[in-house]
């Protein structure tokens, strides 16, 4: 029962470089004096939501911003390394917005909209003029001007970036313009607040149901609009580089309202993580992909190699990437270089106690460049990795393994970044809308940007200029409350005997193991029916201590894992329907003579989209997408 | 490794608190400070006890929420690290490890280990930005900045919120954590222009939350995971005493 | 201006200010001490000479806003820093993070010297009144009564601690007072810190030698 249903992606007239033009010239405005009349919910702090936040505010907007952490700085933004793209051309190396959309559509394997992707690049430039001007310490060429890098195989230097701290300066410099609508009065902080329910109302999100974490208080907040920006779902993985707080329940309660979850399936493995060291471990960090500009990939040729690397002789070594791909060698994209790895893990040459790792060998550069420049180059990561395992790097390789970093799917959304319910609007990662099946490196922070500070205030504007008159049903409102309350209590009444964490570690063992890197029509089936069955054990046997009305961390984590197992199984069936493979997409029956991954674009070209029709079940639409100003090709890197 | 955990446990901010002893055994050297603190949460949870509560999220030093006090030190031993980062190869087979939160009037305790740190929000609030709406950007090249400035504004700007520098001091004095966000804009161009009023206006904001003053002792500095240097005070100080004296009647800060 | 009572900031700068002011009192204190080793005569001629000095009333209240305003200001800042952690560590500081001894309680230091102060004003300034003619002058024969003060190994003994106290105090003070007022560079402070300490070694053997001369060698 699959419907090419008239999923609206509302893309603007006329070719693509006017797209955006076009809109804004024939979007509705809201008079100034009118704009304090209208209130905005939204849900998350991150670059995203600060940033959409802060811009409403400045426009005259009532603002409510909503997050679980103390502070809005402590949103995972925070924690991005490389930097962010733009199409500034300041290298002089070839780069222009339709590079940069080009590229963004590529390394997406094609299966991202055009339209989207385009002003995506266009507006690329106006968010690095705007971080400057808010005191963004990017790095800076001798002579003061901005310095830029190549980033994640990137042919040209278009890399904005502040040491390995670009998230945290650019969330920093969000997070300074949303205190200042504060400060102003503009925008009211719900910090500790948890978004528990989307409130529709007569068809469209009129506000939402909010539990306060500290004190357990559960109260309705009503708005003309709703924009959710809450991050990604990489930890229904439970191992990520996401922080141990990210989670997927203020989007998954707007797919229960009506909004559809688009490519859930589409995840992205990071291939540069330190290794798990054990049981106990609660999640994974990751170290800059710049590391394999220098570091050789290997694992020994002979299967379950017991011996310490420096004891392995060179020929009994195997260079794979080298090998595999002699042109790009090391510098492999993300989804392949993780592939690879698995592959040799899964034939038994996995290198640590483990035995899921493989080498990244300095020996060479360090006897190349000299302790010094590597040093230079890469001491703070090396000495984190020496932090961490305890493992001098520059004494013996380092032991790296892929792991789940990036969510590229997320809820459906329009040119407008408005969900299939109206007036709830999704911007981030947690929308599905730019990356298609693999996002680049460096581009996560563009988006988040620009969708908070560019997009979102211009679609709302149009949304809410065009709202007709109040369509708020208090009983609606009621009802999401008491629902809200009732399944608190359902939690705190579980009372078995698995932590919440047990049965989410092996929700993500299901999924790492059958739907991660690398699937295949029997695994994915295999978890089906695991995560269905777990989602039982879950309700039958987990364990919530304590009450509601106190910070009670357990229950806030119990209500976010039940949402994950649901989340599971549609991660799963996105991935056994889409039967090819693409981008971080990879069936094991869909590929290449060479192991590559194998795109059917004349069934696939198209974005999956769910629709949460009753408890735990789903239906499948589709909408298509057409290529008018790019070909798509096979990816190669032989 | 054996440890034996004194961990604070504390209801709620106007209850008296108290420690409780917690043996956790046959730990891996490899094991982080908060793993071992979730090994401790999950044997609580399976015997529908209370967990300790512990503010923690991103867990690679980075988002600023976990840090406490461990053994009188915050963030614990080791130099340049956030607890998150912290391993247990660090402690002593058998050691006793005394967890309690970060202590100040102006953080309150929240529940055990979490405490309340929106004072240093409402600092930033007061006027740690600068003033550009969404659009009103020029070009981000019009105006150079030298690399050397751009360099120590952002190493100022690496601060990451986490509290131990008030923790640390002897006079709960939020100096160091202030003055990293005034360096930030005061370093950059682009920041003179409201320089005063944001230096006049933190400051004040700063007092009133009840932090005390700086001694110059130094603690926060050894503290920091972020290493912020202590030239920031001093350079707090100094704009603050220019903006006191070019201040004009009238003037709104 | 009230600013600078109203913050933290600025209370931290007066203090810093005065604290200056008070090493430079100390200095030229020190430099007039150095006379008892040239001799009882030109000890008092010095003492009278500052007595009689027309502006000397000026300064003595310069002075004594000077000690007030240090006193004053620091005790209350000491007030509100107490305050500011309400509930104490159940572990005290330790290890690598905890300050150093010198850097512990400025303001207890400075307690102490208050006390000792009041102490040394009553034991000289406003202590026995002896007379004493020189080049056909009168006046206040102030060493014999140093003289006398210091035979008594208690006063040596009490001075020899409040003195040592001031070295801290001073050690300490004279770069954090810099600090308040906004110095601190870090290609200078370790020098500045540097001079700090010598500036307070010397003052206080400058002082220290009086009861030590006096007790050993008259």
């Amino acid at each position: 029962m699959i419907d090419i249903h008239p999923l609206k992606s509302s893309i603007p007239e006329g070719p693509l470089a006017e797209k955006w033009d076009n809109y804004k010239f024939s979007a509705r405005l809201v008079n100034p004096s009118n704009r304090k009349k209208f209130e905005i919910i939204v849900v998350g702090a991150g670059l995203a939501g600060a940033s959409a936040s802060a811009s409403l505010g400045e426009l005259g907007y009532n603002v409510k911003t909503f997050f679980i952490h103390d502070s809005p700085r402590r949103a995972h933004s925070i924690a991005a390394q490389g930097g962010i793209n733009a199409a500034k051309n300041y290298a002089n190396d070839g780069d222009s917005v339709y590079r940069l959309f080009y590229d963004t559509i590529k390394g997406g394997d094609f299966r991202a909209r055009e339209a989207n992707v385009y002003r995506l690049a266009q507006i690329s430039n106006q968010i690095i003029d705007h971080c400057v001007a808010q005191g963004v310490p990017f790095a800076r060429e001798y002579g003061g001007l901005l310095a830029n890098r190549s980033f994640g195989g990137a042919q040209v230097s278009r890399t904005f970036y502040a040491r390995g701290q670009t998230g945290q300066q650019l969330l920093l410099g969000a997070y300074g313009s949303l205190m200042k609508q504060v400060d102003q009065g503009k925008v009211t902080l719900y910090p500790y607040t948890e978004m528990l329910d989307l409130i529709v109302s007569e068809g469209h999100a009129r506000g939402i149901v909010a539990r306060d974490l500290v004190t357990g208080e559960v109260t309705i907040h009503t708005a003309h609009a709703v924009l959710v920006a809450s991050g990604g779902y990489g930890n229904v993985f439970y191992l990520s580089t996401n922080a141990m707080n990210s989670n997927v329940t203020a989007a998954w309660r707007c797919h229960k309202r009506g909004a559809y979850f688009a490519n859930p399936s589409f995840v992205q493995i990071h291939p540069t993580c330190i290794p798990q060291s054990g049981e106990h471990q609660s999640k994974l960090t990751l170290m800059s992909e710049s590391l394999r500009n220098d570091g050789r990939v290997w694992v020994p040729l002979k299967k379950e190699d017991s011996r310490l690397p420096q004891d392995i002789p060179e020929e009994e070594r195997d260079y794979y990437l080298e090998r595999i791909y002699p042109a790009f060698g090391n510098l492999v994209p993300r989804d392949v270089a993780s592939r690879q790895a698995k592959f040799q893990v899964d034939q038994g040459r996995g290198v640590g106690v483990s035995g899921e790792a493989v080498y990244l060998d300095f020996t060479q550069a360090l006897r190349n460049q000299g302790i010094k420049g590597i040093r230079e180059k890469y001491g703070n990561l090396f000495s984190m990795y020496e932090r961490i395992t305890g493992e001098n790097p520059y004494k013996t390789p380092m032991r790296i393994f892929p792991a789940v970093h990036y969510t590229m799917g997320g809820l459906w959304v329009d040119y407008d970044l408005q969900s299939t319910v109206p007036g709830l609007f999704v911007l981030g990662e947690a929308n599905f809308s730019d990356h298609g099946a693999n996002r680049l490196g460096a581009s996560a922070l563009m988006q988040g940007l620009a969708d908070g500070y560019f997009i979102a205030p211009a679609t709302v504007g149009n949304y809410l200029a065009g709202l007709k008159e109040e369509s708020l049903n208090l009983e609606d409102c009621e009802r999401a409350k008491r629902e809200t309350e009732d399944r608190l209590t359902k939690l705190l009444n579980l009372k078995g005997s698995q932590s919440v964490d047990q049965i989410h570690r092996k929700l993500g063992r299901i999924l790492w193991d059958f739907s991660g890197m690398i699937r295949s029509e029997n695994s994915l089936k295999k978890a089906l029916e695991q995560v269905r069955s777990l989602r039982q054990e879950f309700w039958n046997e987990a364990v919530v201590p304590g009450q509601n009305d106190y910070k009670n961390q357990e229950l806030e984590k119990a209500g976010r894992v039940a949402d994950f197992l649901e989340l599971g199984e549609i991660l799963i069936r996105d991935a056994l329907i889409r039967e090819e493979s693409c981008g971080c997409h990879f069936r094991e029956e869909y590929q290449t003579q060479d192991n590559e991954a194998l795109r059917n674009d004349e069934n696939f070209s198209h974005v999956t989209a769910w629709e949460w029709s009753e408890e735990n079940k789903w239906r499948e639409w589709r909408e298509p997408l057409s290529f008018l100003k790019v070909k798509p090709s096979q990816r190669s890197y032989k | 490794m054996n440890f034996k955990l004194k961990i604070w446990r504390q209801k709620a901010s106007e209850q008296n608190g108290k420690f409780q002893t917690f043996r956790v055994q046959n730990i891996s050297p490899d094991t982080s400070f908060l793993e071992v603190l979730d090994l401790v949460n999950e044997e609580l949870v399976l015997d529908k006890k209370e967990p300790v509560a512990f503010e923690h999220d991103c867990r690679e030093g980075i988002c600023g929420s976990c840090g406490v006090m461990i053994n009188g030190e915050p963030h614990g031993p080791g130099k340049g690290v956030t607890t998150c980062q912290l391993y247990m190869r660090e402690f002593k087979n058998n050691q006793e490890i005394y967890i309690e939160p970060f202590r100040a009037k102006a953080f309150s305790v929240i529940r055990d280990l979490i405490v309340d740190r929106s004072a240093f929000d409402r600092v930033q609030q007061s006027g740690g930005y600068i003033s550009v709406n969404t659009g009103s950007a020029p070009s981000a090249n019009a105006l150079p900045v030298s690399r050397e400035n751009a360099g120590r504004a952002f190493s100022a700007a690496t601060c990451i919120g986490c509290g131990a520098c008030v923790a640390s001091c002897k006079n709960a004095s939020a100096s160091l954590f202030v003055s990293a966000r005034l360096a930030h804009f005061s370093l950059l161009p682009q920041g003179k222009a409201e320089q005063d009023k944001r230096v006049l206006k933190m400051v004040a904001q700063m007092d009133r939350e009840g932090f005390g003053a700086c001694s110059h002792t130094g603690s926060c500095f050894a503290a920091c995971p972020k290493e912020i240097s202590l030239e920031n005070i001093a350079r707090m100080n100094r704009s603050w005493t220019k903006a006191v004296l070019r201040k004009r009647q009238g003037s709104n800060s | 201006m009230l600013d600078f009572l109203r913050r933290t900031v600025g209370q931290k700068f007066l203090v810093g200010l005065t604290g200056l002011g008070l090493c430079l009192f100390v200095l030229i204190h020190v430099s007039g001490n150095m006379l008892i080793f040239v001799g009882a005569e030109q000890y008092n001629l010095y003492a009278h000479g500052l007595h009689e000095f027309f502006l000397m009333e000026v300064f003595e209240v310069g002075l004594l806003t000077l000690f007030m305003g240090h006193i004053l200001i620091a005790l209350s800042l000491g007030w509100k820093n107490r305050f500011a952690r309400r509930e104490k560590y159940r572990h005290s500081v330790s290890g690598d993070k905890k300050p150093a001894f010198v850097h512990a309680a400025l303001v207890f230091q400075g307690v102490a010297l208050l006390a000792f102060l009041v102490w040394h004003l009553l034991t000289f300034k406003f202590g026995p009144y002896y007379e004493i003619s020189h080049r056909g002058q009168t006046m206040r024969d102030i060493y014999r009564l140093v003289v006398e003060v210091f035979q008594n190994p208690l006063y040596v003994a009490g001075y020899s601690v409040a003195l040592l106290i001031l070295s801290v105090h001073l050690g300490r003070g004279f770069s954090a007072s810099l600090k308040s007022l906004g110095f601190n560079h870090p290609q200078y402070m370790p020098w500045v810190e540097r001079f700090g300490w010598l500036f307070s070694a010397l003052v206080s053997l400058g002082f220290l030698s009086q009861p030590f001369y006096v007790y050993f060698f008259l």
